[in-house]
This record gives structure tokens, sequence and C-alpha cells, in this order.
């Protein structure tokens, strides 16, 4: 037993004196390594639909056109389009791209790219990107640096005023070739981006490396870094750890408060709660019961309450929702009360719509006693609880949060404790997101909280509302989960996609707002925003988008990621060794031995000693 | 062979018998086995009583289901709620006025961890009486009719027995929504096949005692059998049983609860974890808001398995001291 | 019975077993209803085409037992499907993260046996004796406590760092990110990440195994067969070791593999708070990510594990105790 005993310990010597000699040099390549909560669904562009997975293909990929980093609008100078001129009739578009551009196995980006991307997206109805090329009849090419997008109608969204295609560019070499384009993994990749997959291994990391052919070195984009890694945690505590520890250098979100206010605390960090379009609502049922406009199929079906189906009412809870209590309770102040789902920073700019004072519906609860009253509803036995003019019975409402989603969970007491005060009862229940989903689709509910991250462009939020997006009947998924049909809404939708001028679809796009404000299918709760943390010890050159109050390391496209580099010459992206050196391992496992052959030994003499 | 057991409580002073004493009526056969089974009840009482260990367990145990009894008086309802007045700041390490502190919404941890004991015993006990009717029910017929009932119902067990716990009751609850009744459903269904065995081993060697040989030799029926020789005496193995699987079954409630299973409108000790480790408790340092709910299931748990271990030790007769 | 009739009934056993695990995992998951609903959420412009055409290509719109059918043939050729959410096979999937895991329950249940049954023998040997009390309480107390609540507190104080305490350990992971180690570096460097989790698992599951060796022991010590030993005046040590130890191990051993199942849950909450990318990891986040095709391979795996487990058990049983064996 002894000799076995030490045969281990002789060996872990050997082993960590060798680990000592063996540890590499540190590396020339500098590293950057952002931790991110979730797995990617997939790093194919046809086929992922997270915002990391966005992130990635950020890096390795070209839109048409790229956001500027100050508030999204176009910026042509580092774009692979320089211009873009607009028929008379403004149904065709001529883009002019940029010469001697190339993809990252050295072959021509040219106009034919663009072309077959666009349709090909279009042709197979894309989910991502379906909604963005709604108007287009078809993309041609004219020569390597010019295609034309023809649209089905008069419109001003492909003017290049604002950037609407939110597409990726992949390389027609490549993709045309496939048998299955979705079943491809796109790794190692072929991309336009200053970064390219080079590796992954699922639900554990992605590694991007310099495209070596970037183009952008010629518009003074050049990247600092030479590998980047994201790395997947799937919880929070053991990201925030590696960041103190130095592991990462990154932390892309998270979704605790309490984490990032303890990484404040500690030193070489930098916290921050990054301005994004990210929100959240409380999704009311407007009729999924009751209606009876048939676009789309719909056959009206659910359970969902009367009272819900009022604009009145709806209204009456708005005013009953503290929207900054719960930024501070619910986000420990990391958010923003939010009025519409057109997100501040939505581009073109200024689209976005705030309620003008006289037409707010701000918290009080007075008031919204009085609005229920005046609706005819009022408690008519006596038991606390309004009653439906409608029914007679109590007003009890059905409302669901999802247990993936704390702040979910967290926000149902506020607001249970606050339409009690107004008389409306609520009977909560948690479920997982696909019951939620299903429990929608089936209409059976009268509301729950989700949220949603929009666009840049407002045009796939808002076509959320359409009549037609509604779910027709138990059992087909609808992306309208508030069952919302108003004709001169759905009117307004179709003119603000074929509005010539961009102020004119500025101005409609108000419009549809106020309609919303005052319809309120969605109590709007919060603009969430994103917790991001950093070592300053590591790297610097962050770019926030939007400017200034943006996220960080924002990747709607590739600057910030290639703006940053190491702090100090040496100091940032060497080999991250940790852990304990190999002296102390030396010491454990002497000192274990040691402990052991005590104990062993003790025991002998006295099981000598007991004899019978 | 185990010497016969010295009385240490005083015997009350017999009346002396008087040669012309009226005698007393005949005892039925069924005074007589209640008399002799609460004399045996007494005996392992009084064996229990000097079983430190078990008295330990059963102090702990005692404190615990007070405090889930008298929870609404040791600790307002109100705290529970997010919106009541009297929470405090968010996230305080321990004060005078929050012993244990509060969670990340102002609630008092204390009076979360209060209220978390009725949640996670009642969760446990429930679950365990689902698996011990199953189990004793599956394992009393397998082992006294045997034959071809035997084999089917013991390859039912042996099936479930190689489904694995957790997996089996994360897909079950992720199917049938997060709330209690699940989980107590999910651990009820999935625990009864140890019971099933160890009790059908017990009725197997039970069946071939003279007495129950006799007792069939004079005609006696089935039922009779089963409800009076062999229930009985397994009557003891099964509480034993029961108490350890309790045990199993509030770790299995926390555990569950921890991965988001159970229902997070609700406290139970396991949901309290939930939210710590979600909000980043570890990291962040708060351990006011992670040590106590796991103190509380150790103490119960290991109050049980006190309790199981001393009943083990004094009815099993193949482990009493010589 | 003859040890060949034996065997092939014992094997039959566990390929019956494996049969209703196959079947028992299709309907459990079939039972699920329409997993295609919850992936939409989200998507711009999904219609109403792609998501019939999606139940088509997830072969969900055929007659169930044509399902079934299909599954059985599919499984039995190595083909477990396409994860829902990863978009790959499900086979390379799980492959990817099989090693961490089998290297962390085979070692820290090595670990812990080898421990619990080492305390268990002291134990049942020394009965009533300070030693045995104070073991006794230490593995009760183990028993007893949550393996994740464990976790989290060794979280706390040995990876993030309590107080004048530095931070000695990663706190999760397999291995430094990027630093692209190989060879020997790259042994210890998942030796140290491996750490905490093996040492929170080892010490978990420790308490069971010597409480079952400990009863197992005393029950052998009250056979009559050590009466005989003793009276012949054979050494304690031989008594023990020659004697108790190779009859008390028996049921020991049998507890032990059937503990398999308990292990494998232990795994998954201690992979998901340490971040060890196993299989335990894949089974949260596959629940997570409403991935089914996942889950159903997982899950018959572990169950093939447990009954392969079950199996040698019982052969080693058998070869080592011949009383087994005559039937």
């Amino acid at each position: 037993m002894a000799t076995v005993v030490a045969m281990i310990a002789t060996t872990g010597m050997a082993a960590s004196a060798l680990a000592q000699s063996a540890t590499p040099t540190p590396k020339e390549k500098t590293t950057f390594i952002y931790g991110v909560n979730q797995p990617n669904s997939s790093l194919n562009p046809l086929v992922g639909f997270l915002g990391i997975d966005y992130n990635i293909w950020g890096m390795e990929y070209n839109l048409p056109i790229e956001f500027g980093t100050k508030d999204f609008s176009p910026d042509y100078a580092h774009s692979i389009v320089t211009s873009v001129d607009t028929s008379s009739d403004n149904l065709t578009f001529t883009y002019h791209m940029r010469s001697g551009l190339k993809w990252s196995d050295g072959q021509p980006f040219t106009a034919n790219d663009v072309a077959w991307t666009l349709n090909y997206y279009k042709e197979h109805s894309i989910s991502n990107y379906a909604a963005d090329l709604a108007l287009v009849k078809e993309v041609s090419v004219v020569d390597d640096t010019t295609f034309e997008i023809h649209s089905t109608k008069p419109t001003s969204i492909y003017n290049g005023e604002s950037v609407f295609m939110y597409d990726f560019i992949l390389p027609e070499h490549i993709w045309s070739t496939l048998d299955e384009p979705k079943k491809f993994e796109d790794v190692p990749a072929v991309g336009s981006g200053p970064f390219i997959v080079t590796k992954s291994k699922a639900g554990d990391f992605v590694q991007l490396e310099r495209n070596p052919n970037y183009w952008g070195t010629q518009v003074g984009l050049t990247p600092h870094v030479d590998v980047i890694i994201e790395k997947i945690f799937n919880d929070e505590n053991q990201m925030a750890a590696a960041l103190q520890r130095g592991e990462i250098d990154f932390i892309w979100a998270m979704s605790s408060a309490n984490i990032l206010n303890s990484l404040k605390t500690k030193p070489n960090i930098q916290t921050h709660g990054a301005v994004q379009p990210s929100f959240e609502e409380l999704a009311l049922n407007t009729g999924s019961a009751f209606q009876t406009n048939p676009t789309g199929g719909f056959e009206p079906h659910g359970n969902g309450s009367h009272a819900v189906a009022d604009p009145a009412f709806r209204r009456a809870l708005r005013q009953a929702v503290d929207n900054q209590t719960l930024v501070d309770k619910v986000l420990l102040g990391y958010g923003e009360p939010a009025d519409s789902p057109v997100q501040i920073s939505a581009v073109p700019v200024g689209v976005h719509w705030d309620p003008p004072p006289d037409q707010a519906l701000t918290f009080d609860l007075d008031k919204a006693r009085a609005d229920l009253e005046a609706a005819g509803y009022v408690d008519t036995d006596g038991d606390g609880i309004v009653n439906d003019p409608k029914t007679g019975e109590n007003v009890v409402l059905h409302y669901y949060t999802r247990t993936p989603d704390q702040n979910t969970i967290k926000t149902a007491p506020f607001v249970e404790s606050w339409w009690k005060q107004i008389g409306v009862g609520v009977k909560i229940e948690a479920v997982s997101n696909s019951k939620a989903s299903s429990i929608n689709v089936a209409g059976n509910l009268d509301l729950y909280d989700w949220g949603w991250y929009p666009n840049p462009d407002p045009n796939y939020i808002l076509g959320i509302f359409t009549c037609e997006q509604r779910s027709p009947k138990p059992g087909v998924y609808g992306n309208n989960d508030s069952y919302f049909c108003d004709p001169e809404y759905d009117k307004l939708y179709e003119q603000q996609l074929t509005a010539t001028s961009t102020q004119e679809r500025i101005d409609i796009i108000h419009r549809m707002q106020q309609i919303l404000y005052e319809q309120q299918p969605y109590i709007m709760l919060y603009y969430d925003q994103n917790l991001e943390a950093w070592r300053t010890d590591r790297f610097t050159g962050y770019i926030p988008q939007p400017s200034p109050n943006g996220d960080m390391l924002a990747f709607y496209g590739p600057f910030s990621i290639i703006n940053i580099r190491p702090v100090a010459a040496g100091a940032g992206g060497t080999t991250k060794s940790e852990g304990i050196p190999g002296w102390v391992w030396i010491g454990i496992v002497g000192g274990l031995i040691i402990v052991i052959a005590g104990i062993m030994l003790g025991r002998r003499r006295v099981s000598d000693e007991d004899r019978a | 062979m185990r010497p016969q057991p010295t009385s240490t409580v005083p015997v009350a002073a017999a009346p002396a018998v008087h040669i012309d004493a009226p005698k007393e009526p005949p005892r039925t056969p069924r005074q007589i086995a209640r008399a002799r089974r609460k004399a045996a009840a007494k005996r392992v009482w009084r064996e229990y009583r000097k079983n430190k260990m078990g008295m330990a367990g059963l102090i702990i145990l005692g404190i615990f289901i007070f405090v889930a009894i008298f929870a609404p008086l040791l600790a307002s309802s109100c705290g529970l709620d997010p919106t009541c007045p009297s929470t405090g700041a968010q996230l305080q390490p321990p004060t005078l006025k929050f012993p244990l502190g509060t969670d990340d919404l102002g609630r008092s941890v204390l009076t979360l961890t209060i209220w978390g004991t009725r949640i996670s015993m009642t969760v446990g006990l429930v679950s365990t009486a689902i698996t011990m009717v199953i189990g004793t029910t599956i394992g009393l017929i397998a082992g006294y009719y045997g034959a071809w009932r035997e084999t089917v119902l013991m390859r039912l067990t042996d099936w479930f027995l190689v489904l694995p716990f957790l997996p089996l009751a994360i897909v079950l609850a992720t199917l049938l929504g997060p709330s209690f009744y699940t989980v107590i459903f999910v651990i009820g269904i999935t625990s009864w096949p140890s019971t099933a065995r160890v009790i059908r081993a017990q009725v197997l060697s039970l069946k071939t005692r003279p007495y129950v040989e006799r007792a069939r030799a004079l005609g006696a029926s089935d039922w009779h059998l089963v409800s009076r020789h062999i229930l009985p005496n397994v009557g003891p193995l099964i509480f034993a049983n029961t108490v350890l699987t309790v045990a199993v079954a509030i770790l299995s409630e926390s555990t569950l609860s921890f991965l988001g299973l159970g229902d997070p409108l609700h406290t139970s000790w396991g949901t309290i974890l939930e939210n710590s480790f979600g909000a980043g408790a570890p990291f962040a340092g708060n351990w006011w808001w992670v040590v106590p709910p796991g103190l509380a299931i150790v103490l119960v748990v290991l109050s049980f398995t006190m309790i199981g271990y001393a009943l083990d030790d004094i009815l099993n007769p193949k482990l009493r001291a010589r | 019975m003859s040890t060949r009739r034996y065997l092939i009934s014992k094997v039959l056993q566990a390929v019956l077993t494996l049969a209703f695990v196959l079947a028992f995992n299709f309907f459990l998951f079939r039972g699920v209803g329409d997993p295609v609903t919850q992936l939409l959420r989200g998507h711009s412009g999904i219609s109403r085409e792609s998501v019939l055409q999606l139940q088509h290509q997830l072969g969900l719109d055929l007659p169930l037992p044509q399902q079934f059918v299909h599954y059985v043939k599919e499984t039995l050729e190595g083909h477990l499907g396409y994860s829902y959410f990863y978009n790959i096979p499900v086979s390379r999937v799980i492959a990817q993260r099989i090693w961490p895991t089998v290297l962390l329950i085979g070692l820290s249940t090595f670990a812990s046996t080898a421990l619990g049954i080492w305390i268990g023998i002291a134990q049942g040997w020394r009965r009533g004796s300070r030693y045995d009390q104070g073991m006794l309480g230490f593995t009760l107390f183990t028993y007893s406590m949550p393996e994740f609540w464990f976790g989290l507190l060794v979280i706390m104080a040995f990876a993030v760092g309590v107080g004048p305490f530095p931070a000695l350990f990663p706190t999760g992971g397999y291995e430094s990110t990027g630093a692209g180690f190989t060879g020997f570096a790259h042994a210890i460097d998942v030796v140290n990440h491996m750490v905490l989790p093996f040492f929170v698992l080892t010490l978990s599951y420790l308490g069971e195994y010597s409480l079952i060796m400990r009863s197992s022991l005393l029950e052998t010590l009250g056979e009559d067969f050590i009466i005989t030993a003793r009276a012949k005046g054979l050494r304690e040590n031989r008594v023990l070791y020659g004697h108790a130890v190779p009859n008390a191990l028996l049921p020991t051993m049998t507890v032990t593999i059937l503990q398999l199942g308990f292990v494998l849950s232990g795994v998954i909450t201690i992979e998901l708070i340490f971040n060890w990318p196993g299989l335990g990891l894949l089974t949260s986040t596959a629940v997570d990510a409403r991935d089914f095709p996942v889950l159903q391979g997982l899950f018959l795996l572990f169950s093939a594990s447990v009954i392969v487990a079950n199996l040698v058990a019982d052969l080693l049983y058998s070869y080592l105790d011949p009383r087994v064996r005559a039937g």
C-alpha cells in the first residue's frame, strides 16, 4: 500500500515539475476573449437566430451598407457600397460598390455576390432577412461593382438614406455549390469581414482569426488583435469569476445586475449598462376569441377575457403600472422606462416617438380607478374586484410569467399588487417559453410577460402588430402575440414601406406608434440595458454604438472589434495560464503522502492492539 | 442469542395475587395480539431512547415540524411579497433587523427560510407517501403471490430502477410544467422501485415463517394472512424505509427546484437557492443568501437519516450488537 | 444452473430492459407535443409555410407507429437525430461532451468508493468507538447535504476568494481558454480545473458508500462464520480482511454500481455550477433550449450506461459469489 502511494506521489511531483518546464512561452498572437451567457444556435447565417450569432456574423461578413457607430446612420466611408442612386420613379436603386474587394480566400468580392445572396434570401424566405426584402422584385448585376435593386412598389427603404437591409452578404462561389446550404456548418468560414471563424465547439467556444485578405485596410480599418474567442458560459457566477481572474477580457452580456454591481468593486474592472434596443412588455390578448377580421385565415379562438379586449380597460391597466419602480427594483436601475416598441436609437434617425405630455398615460392609481369606473368596470358585489359589465363576473386575468426569465418572475408581484389596488385580480402562473408560446397560440391567456430585440430599422417590430401576423387558429404560430388588429394600422404599415421620402416614412411611423400607444396591445415596461464588464488592464479602444452609452463591443458592424488594442506592450493577450503553480502542487501532494502514511501507520498499531 | 433486556423502567407494583381473587376474563386473540404489539412498541421506544443519534434526530425534526406548522406566527407572510412595506434594502448582509440579511428584492432571508420549511417538508412527505403506497403494494403482491405476478412486477421494477433519476425527473417536469405538484408526482413515481424491492425481500422471508404456514394450513385467507401476519411484521421495516425515503425526497425536491423545475412563485429551500444562484450570490459573496437554506436542508435530511438509521439499528436483528 | 445459462439469462434481461427504455424514451418525448412552436418566437418573418416545412423535416407529420419504427431503426444505426438547437447531429454533440464527464465521474467515483469503503470498514470494525461516532457524524452530514449547495460553498470559498483568502483554483471550465497548452501542460491544466468539481463530487458520495459498507460489515460480523474464524484463533486482521470484508464487499459493490444513476444526477448540477463541459451540462442546456433530440439521446445513453453497469455488477457478483450462480 505504502509503495503504491509513494509511486503516485513521485509521478505527481514529476508531472508538475514537467508542467512547469513545459509551459509554453507567451504566444505572439494577441488574443481577445469575450464571454457570453448562452450557446450559439448556429454559425450558419441561414439558420442561426440569436443575438450572439449575429455578433459572429458581424465580424465575418459585411452588410451592403454598414451601421455607423454614432447613431446607426449609414457609414459609406467604411462600407462595401459607396453610394446609392434612386430612379425618379423610386422603383430602381443603383448601388455603387468599392473596387478591389476580396473574400478571405482571395477570391474577388463583386456585385455578383450581393445579388446572389439577396436573391437567395428572398427566394428561400430565410426568416432572418426575408422581411427586409419584402418589396424586392429582383436584384440584378450591372457590372462587377454595380448592382440594382428592383422593387415591386415605389419606396424609400432602399434609397440608402438609412440602413434598411440588415442582411449579411455571403460568398456566392462557396454557397451556390452546396447541396444543402442550411446544413452547412460554415466552420472554417470564408468571409469578407476582419475576422473569420476557424474553430468551434458546440456550447463551448467559437474561435475567429484574422482575415488575411481583409479589404477594410483600404479604408483604414486595421485590426490590432490576431485571435478572438467567444467563450460560452452557462452560469454567470462562472463568467464573472473568469473575468475577475483574468481568464477572459470582456463580458458581453449578463442578466444579473447583482453580479455587475459586485464586479464594479473589483480592481481593474469596469462595468457598463449599455443602452440597447431590447425591451420587455406585458403583451395583452386584445381579442383572440372575439375578433373577426379574417386576414390570414383568422378564426376566433381561445378564452381571453372581454375586459382585456377593451382598449379603455387596457389604458386603465397601463396607468396602474409604474415602469420606474420596475426599473429600480427588478433591473436594479439598469434600464429605462419604455413607451414605444420602436427603440430610441432606431433609424432612420428620429423615428422613435414619445407620447406628448398631454397624451401620456402616467402611473396614477386614482386616475386608473376612475377611468375603470368610467369604462363601466365597477365592483358590483363588493368583494374588492371589479366586475365585467358584459358578463357580471369578477375580472381576474390569467397572467403568465416565464421561468427562464427571472425578470418576468420578479415583475409579477409588483404588477399584481398595483392592479389589486384598482380592483383587478390576477392569476399568475410561471411556465416555460415553449408552454407560453403554445398558450398564446391557443389564445388561452389574458397577458404574458415577454420581450423583443428589434432591428435598428423598426419595419420588423412594427410588422408584428399587423392583422395577418396573428396566429390564425390554435396550433399555428403567429408573431402577433397580442392579436392586435386595426385596419388603419395595417394600411399605415403598407404606406410606410411605400413612402417615397424618408421623412414621409418617419411621419407615418410616428402615427403608427401613436396608435399603438392609444390602443395599448403591449403595456411597454422598459428598455433593459445590456450588462457588460471588461478588464481595464487588457484592452482599450472600445467604441460604443450608439454613442455615448451604447454597447461597447457592438457587433452591428466590425468597428469596435477592429479598434481595440492591448493596453500596454505585452500586457494584453498573452498566454492565460491560471491556477496553482507547480511548486504548490508538489507541496500538496507531499503533504497528502505524509497524512495518509501517518493514518495508516497509526491504524495498524491500534488494530494490533485490540486483538480479541 | 440476545440476552433478555433488563428493564430500566420501574414496573408498577403488581397487585398481590390472592388465591381467591376473581380471575380475569380470558382475552380474545385480537386483544392478545394488540397487547403484544404495544409491549413491542414500548420496547422499541425504550431502545430508541438510549440511541443518542436517534434522539438527536428526533429533536431536530421536532424543531422543523414546529417551524413548519407555526410559520405564520414566526414570520409574517407579508415578508414573502416584495411589495410589502417591511422589506429592507436589497442584498444586505445580516443585521439586527434582518438576522439573515436580505435577498435581491429586499425580502428577509430568515422569513424566506422559515416559510420554505412548509413546502420543502410537505413535498418531501407527500411524495414519500406516494412512493410508499406504490412501492409497498407492488412489493407485497410480488412477494406474497409469487409466480407470474412476481416476475412481471419485478421486471417492471427493474426497468424503472434503470431509468436514471434526475434526467427522468427533469424530462417529466419539463413536460408537466414547473410546479410543486409536478415535483411531488415526479419524485413519487421514480422512487418506488427501491422500496418495492426491499418490501418484497422482506415478504419473501416472512412467507416461509412457521406461523404463516400454520395459519395457512388452518385455512386463513390471503387477506387475513397479509393484514394480520405479514403487514404488521413488515411494518417496522416499512417505517424505517419511509423515514429514509423522506430524506431522499427532500433532497430531490431541492435539486429539482434548483434546476428551475419547482414553482418559482412559491418559496421552498430549493427555489431560494435557485434564486440566489441565478442572481449571482456566489460570485457577489452574498453568503447569507446561500448558506441558510442549504443548512436547513442538511439539518432536516440529517434528522430523518439519523432517525432512520437508529430504527434500522434497533429493528434489524442482524445488526444488533453482541 | 451453469455459468453460461446464468450469463445468457442476465444478458437477455439487459437487452429486454434496453428495449423497454427505447420504447419509453420514444413515447416520453412524443408526449411533449409540438416542439416547433417554441423555436419560432422572435424569428423575423417566419411564414406558415416554413412552419409546416419544419414539421415535415422533423418527421412530425407521420403517424405515430411509423415514427416509432423509424426511430428504432435510426437509433440502432447510431443516428440519434439532429439537434434542434445546435443544428448538427446529436451523436456529434454528445461525442464532443462525453470525455469530460467520463473523466470526472470515473475519477470521483473511484475516489469516493475507495475512501468510502476504507472509512466504512474502519467504522464497522470499531463500532461504537470515537472514530466510528466521529466518522458517522461526518459521513451523515455529507450524505445529507445537497451536492450543488456544497459546490456553491466551495466556489465561494476557493474560487472566488473569501476575505483574505485568495482564489486558489479556477472557478470552472475544462481548460484555460485560448492558451493552447499541449501534452503534459494540457493535462495539468485540466487537472487544475477538475480539482474543485472532483472534490465536491467525491465528498458528496463517499458518505453513502461508507454508510453502506459499515452496515454491510456489521451484518457480516454478526454471521456465524466470523465466530468460527475467531474461535479458530485467527488474528483480527485476518478475520477482518480475509473473511469479513470480502463477504461484506459484495452487497456494497452491488449498491455502489446501482448508485450510478444517482451519481449521474449529481453530475448534472455539479457540471452546471462549475461550467464543466460534459454531458451533465449538456442536459441542462438542452432542457433550457427544449432540444428534444439531444435530451432523447442523452436519456438513452444514461439508461444504457446504468443497464450495462448493472449487468457488469451482476456478472461480477456471480463470479465472486458462487452461491448466486447456483441459483
